[in-house]
């Protein structure tokens, strides 16, 4: 695998969220509004990548990883903890309303499957350089997820699409003009799973649709 | 070589009578919902023209309205998402058409609308077909594959999320001119009573006695109101054997137990339990939602369990739940559990006796139903 498909293969082909399916817990959780989303991807992939740098560095020595072999997952989860912590205090100290909004999840970044799915099953086989990559490619891919349910629960929940804190795209005009009102449904996490399933459905249907294009074409060809 | 032939449910006994097609069956639940039809169009239009207390024609047409856009409406949702899923194999018009011929769209579309207020604003019946028949009925397959009565999903979604609006259109303009109707609907005003000011004055009094009840002309949704008209198409229906009796009459009956027991505490009085399943729309829900081919069990003794929890889940929803009404969340509840209760009759059956292994299933079930039971009127007498 080059640098290049290293790189690109968190944002369709091993999106975490939509195609392996990790991480629900929070992506339903905080995907009330766009800003939200754009908060947890920020945190996220900053834990993510140098969760990854760090651990791959450990794995680098041969003796360091024969040595913490048994406990690993304990040595990865402390190096995870001590990331999120910094984080949390950073979002406290300065983004004070975020770090409201996104409550306990914040915290839950330490146990969350993709980061210690990425430490284990990536970031302790291969170098420190595509370990970054890795996790910059996995933190984004969430975020992109995130950001697709996040706008689609906005815009149906409340008619805005907040982008940062005052930096709000205001909707609900539309929804005045044609006399109706925003589905508050989609506010509530039974929305979110409604959300999350139909996508995952019509990424499917277009993933099915491009395997048997291709079947076709190699049956043509042969 | 033969093929084995696997096409979709609900399936039919060729023994149960000749040339009986799901068309057939499907024609026969038309005509059983024509009087309920026919007497809510009396009820809700011709009864405000005549008493001339409409401010528009729009305003006094719009039940009608509403009945002929529902099934129009599904039907074309329904023909959208045909064409999508069965796009390789459609090359015109016909095709489609044939396809449709077999999923019946129109019915779910009635159903939903028959089951909202007479005066629900026009986007939000829209939305609530939508939901009903996309998420409903078409994600999981179509006709004869979904696990829920696709037009109760939709009548779940929007009273979950526009119950304030739900509420302000139930009243016809002539029924608003009523000063005596204290609530939106007469369960809605039972709703906010306590148990002291049950009394047969404060709840049937200002609808003019249970006759009313019983002939629809208390203020209510579109199909649900008369009793008598229900009557009449679920007894067509039942002669027919298109649904099973058992469903309607031991949902009812657990229905009238249970609020017997509670009555019991108000002044004894029959009207009590009478009152409790002509109000609401116990018997729609009975007749047409709680016998549909597809989502409800297909065994004689699993229908009765279904129907037995089903009437006290709609005892239990309509005391402690925040909304008036529990017949529709009560028959959605229900249907996630019908396959597994047909499942376990199923093995009972086969078996022919009561075996070690059936016995753990069947405690459950007991001891759900006493608590439940229990719970119910103990809740409601505090």
């Amino acid at each position: 695998m080059t640098r290049k498909e290293n790189f690109l293969k968190g944002f369709f082909k091993e999106n975490p969220l939509f195609v392996l399916l990790l991480g629900c817990c929070p992506a339903l959780a905080i995907t009330t509004s766009v800003e939200n989303a754009i908060g947890m991807t920020i945190a996220f992939t900053f834990v993510v990548t140098l969760s990854n740098l760090f651990i791959s560095l450990i794995n680098l020595n041969e003796k360091i990883r024969e040595f913490i072999r048994p406990i690993r997952i304990a040595v990865y989860i402390v190096i995870i903890a001590t990331l999120v912590t910094i984080v949390e205090m950073v979002m406290e100290a300065y983004l004070p309303e975020l770090y409201n909004s996104l409550g306990v999840f914040i915290s839950l970044i330490t146990v969350n499957c993709i980061v210690l799915g990425r430490a284990e099953a990536y970031a302790s086989k291969n170098k420190p350089l595509d370990s970054i990559i890795d996790g910059i490619t996995m933190g984004l891919g969430y975020g992109l997820a995130l950001l697709i349910i996040s706008f689609i629960r906005e815009f149906l929940g409340s008619g805005t699409i907040t982008i940062w804190k005052e930096l709000k795209i205001d909707l609900t005009g539309l929804y005045k003009a044609l006399n109706i009102e925003p589905i508050s449904f989609f506010k509530s996490s039974a929305g979110a799973f409604l959300v999350l399933g139909i996508v995952l459905g019509i990424l499917q249907a277009i993933k099915n649709r491009k395997a048997r294009k291709t079947k076709e074409k190699r049956v043509v060809k042969e | 070589m033969e093929k084995f032939l696997v096409s979709k449910g609900p399936y039919l006994r060729s023994a149960d009578e000749n040339k009986r097609t799901t068309s057939k069956i499907m024609l026969d639940v038309c005509i059983a919902l024509l009087p309920v039809i026919l007497l809510t169009i009396y009820k809700n239009v011709i009864k405000v023209f005549i008493s001339g207390t409409y401010t528009s024609v729009y305003q006094a047409l719009y039940p009608l309205l509403l009945i002929i856009i529902g099934p129009i409406f599904s039907i074309l949702l329904e023909l959208l998402c045909l064409f999508i899923i069965h796009k390789e194999e459609i090359n015109n018009f016909k095709d489609l058409i044939n396809i449709e011929k077999t999923e019946f769209g129109g019915l779910p579309g009635l159903f939903f609308v028959l089951t909202c207020p007479p005066y629900t604003p026009l986007w939000i019946v829209l939305i609530g077909i939508a939901v009903g028949e996309v998420v409903g009925k078409m994600l999981f397959g179509g006709f004869g594959q979904n696990i829920f009565n696709p037009a109760l999903v939709g009548r779940a979604f929007i009273a979950f999320t526009f119950s304030n609006y739900l509420g302000a259109s139930y009243l016809s303009p002539l029924e608003a001119s009523i000063d005596a109707y204290a609530g939106a609907t007469p369960l809605t005003f039972y709703s906010k009573l306590d148990i002291a000011n049950i009394t047969y004055d404060n709840m049937v009094s200002p609808y003019g006695g249970l006759l009313n009840f019983f002939l629809g002309m208390t203020p209510g949704a579109l199909g649900e109101t008369s009793a008598l008209a229900i009557l009449i198409g679920g007894i067509y229906l039942a002669i027919k054997r298109v649904i099973d009796y058992r469903i309607p009459l031991v949902y009812i009956g657990v229905v009238f137990i249970t609020t017997f027991f509670i009555g019991l505490k108000v002044d004894g009085g029959i009207w009590y339990p009478t009152y409790m399943i002509l109000s609401g729309g116990l018997f729609f829900g009975a007749f047409f939602m709680a016998t549909e081919p597809v989502t409800s069990p297909k065994t004689p003794l699993a229908r009765v369990i279904f129907a037995a929890f089903l009437g006290v889940l709609t005892v239990l929803f309509r005391i402690i739940g925040n909304m008036p009404e529990g017949v529709a969340t009560a028959i959605v509840t229900m249907n996630i559990f019908g396959l597994a209760i047909n499942q376990y009759v199923i093995k009972l059956r086969i078996s022919g006796k009561l075996e070690k292994r059936f016995i753990p299933g069947m405690v459950v079930m007991i001891v759900l139903f006493i608590t439940l039971f229990t719970y119910t009127i103990v809740f409601a007498l505090n």
